[in-house]
């Protein structure tokens, strides 16, 4: 019986979704909405396979795919640098502490008109805004990491013979690790976050920008392929994440699901 | 002397889901509790007590036999069987008297009636200054105090209680124990109480029910004809310990000996 | 608490006496990093020809106004797909459909959906919040413990009851941490929506100070959103801390 409810389930959701798709699709054949305000999934299909002709699309995506990988690592790898500096000397924590939760106020797409002004249109002000977004997450939760290790486990490993860098390399930065990760999976949504913005506020390239010039030119069957392509890539980089995630932190309860 | 609750036959079986064979989980218990009367419920773990107490409850249908309290079926939760769970249940957005009057609260009860109800409760398990704390803000022999205040708060005809000093320390326990009992002498209630505490059984209970391990069946039941207050240490109450400990000893190795040829058959460990 | 306070001064005064020097002797381009006395000036006027206020009155009432929206519709949702098997299976992937689509993506279409006025604005703030709070509204109702119900049901409570007494109280928590999720990221979204496409509001007010090259306007503006996110996040933390006071610590976030 449970069974049989189950997949009755799964059935009401492939129902749901075709049934979706194929409303979807007849409001646009039935022409009931203008196919300029709801274009049908065909024809969004189709702008997918137009723009791929000439190697527009992979274009646009390959632009977006770089920035987000620079920024996002940078970001990481500062934030991370900074975290730890930050944990592990108490004089810079306490320095830097205050200046970091007022930058982490500002959200990344306000510093887009400054990255302009700064970097004006170029690669810069995108790779800018991509790391500024990854960056706090970064330091914040890697910091909390240090500080929140457990002080008994410490205090077992000097017992058992550690020195500093023992101690460093082998007890706080694994324990931390768990906060680490955590920091870069809300980073790479604020990255994530920046490179569309930054692509629609300004840019010569990136499917941020091929949506925003489809928007321009009433195409709004491209904007919703853009859209969706977006919503794609984004899934594979949290996917992508999470397996090195569970990778890392195969010890960690948050990894046994 | 009347009947307050009957149990007439119950048999539980469940599915289970994996190897979707049928599993006995209770085979035929038939029990009559006397108005007042306290019974405790005995077993190995496994042994279906709390399926039974959930079946009184309301909670789970018998797949045979029914119950009865004070001569009418149970068919569902109802007031008139105030439960007591192990893990307390208090709703933690509620304050200790918040708690104690959820029962006359959704009765419909006058705002003034059921404060005094709850006050005087609150008073009978010394909580006085404690009306206004969060359960998060109470220790786990208060948390209990409010849960037993809680079920009596709609005065039921029976009291289920499903081992509710279980998750509480060694000294607290005794200090809840007699502080049930002094509450029960004032309230007369009916009770039945699931634990596996030998000696908790034997200071609380009129009559111990022992089962059997899985199915569930009544494997003896004793009465307790010792004076109150009872003493743990007298030799009356170590002969019962004794006699009861064989008795439920048998079981357990004998739900051990199950679950280890169940592990071997599987083939696999968990 | 004393010796944080002091490293706290030490450390701000520190970075505006760096702007301070930077600027004084032209160490970075006056463009985008003027003196602080530029800003300073830059506000005055700003605030003394009321722009500062039309701007952030616009921007709060798309917030207010999508916030609304978002966290209506979010919990109603989130409420039924949780205590509704049926319901979940048929609406659940319609949302996991819409949940990888960052916010931010929906602003083109948005802009030819409802115009460049408050309307579009309303509908991106609201998606923002409604994946927040859906999302967590319907952990929340799962998540609540069974016993609790059985608890409820012992005490004689109806299905009404169990639903406004049990159900709805218990997932209050993970209703918060929705609203408080929703808020934080609708905001971001509302300043890239106002960036891209707007004629008033804070997003609008930087954006519009890069066309004119008003390096002091845009930090002025920056400053302006950072103070307002952070006000609007606090407000929702302390309705919430009130709120849930029956709760032992703070609660982390579920971020999705």
């Amino acid at each position: 019986m449970q069974t049989q409810s189950v997949s009755g389930r799964l059935g009401i959701s492939t129902i749901s979704v075709a049934g979706f798709v194929v409303l979807w699709q007849l409001c646009a054949t039935l022409e009931l909405v203008d196919p300029l305000i709801l274009p049908s999934p065909w024809m969004t299909i189709q702008s997918g396979i137009r723009r791929s002709e000439g190697g527009e699309l992979l274009h646009h995506i390959i632009a977006s795919v770089v920035r987000i990988t620079e920024g996002f690592f940078l970001g990481s790898v500062l934030g991370i640098l900074i975290g730890l500096l930050m944990g592990q000397v108490r004089i810079i924590g306490e320095a830097l502490e205050p200046i970091v939760d007022i930058l982490r106020q500002i959200p990344e797409v306000a510093w887009i008109p400054l990255a302009i002004l700064m970097f004006q249109m170029g690669e810069g002000s995108k790779v800018f805004i991509i790391t500024y977004g990854a960056l706090f997450p970064a330091i914040i939760c890697t910091f909390d990491g240090v500080r929140m290790t457990d002080p008994a486990i410490i205090r077992a490993a000097r017992s058992l013979g550690a020195g500093r860098g023992q101690l460093f390399w082998r007890v706080t930065l694994p324990a931390t690790l768990p906060h680490i990760m955590t920091g870069l999976w809300i980073g790479l949504g604020y990255a994530f976050r920046g490179l569309i913005a930054a692509e629609l506020a300004g840019a010569q390239e990136g499917i941020g920008f091929m949506i925003m010039l489809a928007r321009e030119d009433n195409l709004t069957a491209d904007a919703f392929m853009g859209m969706a392509l977006i919503g794609v890539i984004g899934f594979i980089a949290i996917y992508g994440l999470g397996a090195v995630r569970n990778r890392v932190l195969r010890w960690h309860e948050s990894t046994q699901e | 002397m009347t009947v307050s609750l009957q149990v007439n036959g119950v048999s539980k079986e469940f599915v289970d889901r994996r190897s979707k064979s049928t599993v006995r989980a209770l085979d035929e218990i038939n029990l009559e509790v006397q108005k007042g009367e306290v019974i405790c419920i005995l077993g190995p773990s496994g042994c279906g007590k709390s399926t039974l107490l959930n079946i009184v409850a309301g909670f789970l249908p018998p797949s045979g036999g029914e119950v009865r309290v004070d001569g009418r079926p149970v068919v569902e939760p109802g007031p008139d069987r105030g439960f007591v769970f192990q893990e307390f249940a208090l709703f933690p957005w509620r304050t200790v008297l918040q708690n104690i009057e959820f029962g006359p609260v959704l009765k419909g009860m006058e705002k003034g009636d059921r404060h005094a109800r709850a006050r005087e409760l609150i008073q009978r398990i010394h909580l006085t200054g404690f009306e206004d704390k969060f359960p998060f803000e109470l220790s786990g022999g208060m948390k209990q105090r409010v849960g037993i205040a809680r079920a009596l708060a709609n005065d039921p005809e029976v009291l289920l209680m499903d081992e509710p000093f279980g998750a509480l320390d060694a000294q607290t326990r005794r200090v809840m124990q007699e502080e049930l009992l002094k509450l029960l002498g004032e309230t007369q209630k009916t009770v039945l109480f699931v634990t596996h505490a030998i000696d908790e059984a034997i200071v609380l209970a009129d009559r111990v029910m022992i089962m059997t391990a899985r199915p569930g069946q009544v494997k003896a039941l004793l009465g307790v004809d010792l004076p109150r207050p009872r003493e743990r240490t007298s030799p009356e109450f170590n002969e019962l310990y004794r006699t009861m400990d064989d008795l439920i000893r048998v079981e357990v190795e004998k739900s051990l000996e199950v679950q280890d040829s169940g592990a071997a058959a599987s083939g696999e460990g968990a | 608490m004393n010796r944080k306070f002091v490293t706290r001064v030490i450390s701000i005064g520190g970075l505006f006496t760096l702007w301070f020097v930077v600027t004084k002797y032209q160490l970075v381009n006056p463009l985008f990093l003027p003196p602080p006395k530029d800003v300073w000036e830059g506000a005055v006027d700003l605030i003394q020809a009321g722009e500062l206020r039309e701007h952030i009155a616009a921007s709060l009432w798309r917030m207010f106004m999508g916030f609304v929206v978002g966290s209506v519709t979010g919990v109603v949702i989130g409420i039924l797909m949780g205590q509704f098997r049926l319901f979940h299976a048929a609406v659940g992937p319609l949302v996991e459909i819409i949940r990888p689509i960052p916010g931010l993506a929906w602003i083109p279409v948005a802009l030819i959906w409802f115009g460049i006025e408050d309307a579009s604005k309303v509908f991106i703030i609201s998606m923002g919040v409604f994946i927040a709070v859906v999302t967590n509204t319907f952990v929340g109702v799962r998540s609540l413990d069974p016993v609790l119900v059985r608890a409820a049901r012992s005490l004689g409570a109806n299905h009404r009851d169990i639903f406004f007494r049990v159900v709805l109280p218990g997932s209050l928590p993970y209703i918060f941490t929705g609203f408080r999720l929703g808020v934080q990221v609708s905001f971001a979204l509302l300043v890239a929506a106002e960036l891209v496409g707007s004629t008033s509001g804070l997003g609008f007010l930087i954006q519009d100070a890069r066309n004119y090259f008003r390096g002091d306007l845009v930090i002025l503006g920056m400053a302006v959103i950072g103070a307002l996110g952070f006000s609007i996040t606090r407000l929702v933390e302390i309705v919430d801390r009130w709120l849930l006071r029956w709760q032992p610590t703070s609660r982390e976030g579920t971020f999705y």
